[in-house]
């Protein structure tokens, strides 16, 4: 992916960063440029280098990000790469991660600054998922692997650094949540027998791309029985992490949950006959709860259910149809576990694909 | 979107940067602001009333106000 080129004028400031790796952490950290790791001091050098890995020019705007609505260059991103600790390689899927942020769908401006807790979680789909050695099997979420790691970070510290999105100041969230240190993954698309998510989402299987969502907290759902006895079982708990009252996914019946499926899981369910739309719908029905069970003092009063369509026939829905519960292939293979990555609620996700 | 109508931005303490920060990214940058004391979730009905009239109140005066050079009056 990494394409020979000429170095470039680079138009953002120098600066005069101590020599020494601590003393240069210590001084990115005192002006509140990193999220609170060490990071790589984004020298001239290392950001020609990490330009590298793309074709366009660093000059070239992506995006504008709010809430600063700052322009979002190629060398931006590529010095918030440095930082991360991304390789040249890793450039094309920022690029694009940076035009789905930027998205009006993805409403950045509220996944920044809400005091909800909110993290961008980034998947990654297609051949340069093996080309930059991308996670998609054990530990997928996990600390481990570089390309994982430093994407998901470096698409945290876009949000910080150029948007705007500053911890306390502007991200005003309560809590926060680990996964805005950082969270990315690949789908497992060799071990899935469904289409990959981009191919979901309109794109080709020969396609890369990231999808970008705003997720407000992981469950694990386990399993000890033997998967094949117990796949409505199964099912059936999913369907309640899904419609945990108090989660977001009840304030707007907006927003996308995310179904994460080991290959091992993926194989029964497949074999029992449930395609992805299948468990879509599945777990849509079974998550939906009388409506007198919803009563308002529950309710967060930002917006009526009835205005948002997700009341049905006296059933109050996660969300306003199957189709904005995402499923998607990836972990280690034995079928113990699945996980839900519940919605943020106020905004959808977004899939770009990687061109450049 | 500027629709040349006078306008006051009533924020609470806490998001005053946050504030800042995009009226100026919008080319607001001299929006007039009134500021609400935080927690007001906690507040009793005669507290409120009255953070109510003081904010009223200061609307009033910036709304009154002459503009300012930029085209909006400025921060209180």
């Amino acid at each position: 992916m990494t394409a020979p080129r000429s170095r470039h004028e680079l138009q953002s400031g120098a600066l005069e960063i101590p020599d020494d790796i601590e003393a240069a952490c210590d001084w990115l950290y005192d002006r509140g440029w990193t999220d609170g790791l060490p990071i790589i001091p984004p020298t001239p050098e290392r950001v020609q280098t990490m330009l590298t890995g793309t074709t366009l020019s660093p000059a070239t705007v992506v995006a504008v990000l709010d809430p600063r609505g700052a322009k979002a260059s190629v060398e931006k991103i590529a010095i918030n790469a440095v930082m991360a600790g991304c390789k040249p390689e890793y450039m094309p899927v920022l690029v694009a991660a940076v035009r789905a942020i930027a998205n009006p769908t993805y409403n950045l401006h509220a996944v920044v600054t809400t005091t909800n807790s909110v993290a961008p979680m980034t998947v990654i789909n297609g051949p340069i998922r093996n080309q930059i050695r991308v996670n998609s099997g054990r530990n997928a979420l996990g600390p481990g692997v570089r390309a994982n790691a430093a994407i998901g970070r470096a698409v945290k510290m876009i949000m910080m650094n150029v948007g705007g999105g500053v911890p306390q100041e502007i991200d005003k969230a309560i809590l926060g949540l680990p996964a805005k240190y950082t969270c990315c993954l690949g789908e497992d698309e060799e071990g899935s027998p469904w289409d990959p998510l981009h191919v979901e989402r309109g794109l080709g299987p020969e396609d890369s791309a990231v999808t970008v969502y705003g997720i407000s907290s992981d469950i694990n759902v386990c399993i000890l029985a033997k998967p094949e006895q117990a796949l409505k079982v199964q099912l059936d708990r999913v369907a309640n992490a899904l419609g945990l009252i108090g989660s977001n996914n009840w304030l707007a019946g907006q927003g996308d949950i995310v179904l994460i499926i080991p290959r091992g899981w993926a194989r029964i369910l497949n074999d029992a006959g449930y395609r992805k739309d299948d468990i879509k719908q599945h777990l849509w029905e079974h998550s939906s709860i009388p409506e007198e069970d919803y009563p308002p003092a529950v309710r967060v009063p930002l917006k009526k259910p009835e205005e948002q369509g997700f009341v049905r026939n006296g059933r109050v829905y996660t969300t306003n149809s199957p189709s904005k519960i995402s499923v998607i292939v990836a972990g280690a293979p034995e079928p113990y576990h699945m996980m839900v990555m519940n919605t943020y609620a106020e905004n959808d996700c977004v899939t770009e694909k990687i061109t450049n | 979107m500027k629709r040349e109508r006078p306008a006051v931005l009533v924020v609470t303490e806490r998001f005053v940067g946050l504030a800042k920060t995009v009226a100026k990214a919008r080319g607001l940058p001299d929006l007039p602001m009134v500021v609400l004391p935080a927690g007001m979730e906690q507040m009793t009905r005669a507290e409120l009333e009255e953070v109510a009239r003081k904010t009223l109140d200061e609307a009033g005066k910036v709304f009154t106000r002459p503009p300012s050079p930029s085209g909006s009056a400025r921060t209180p």
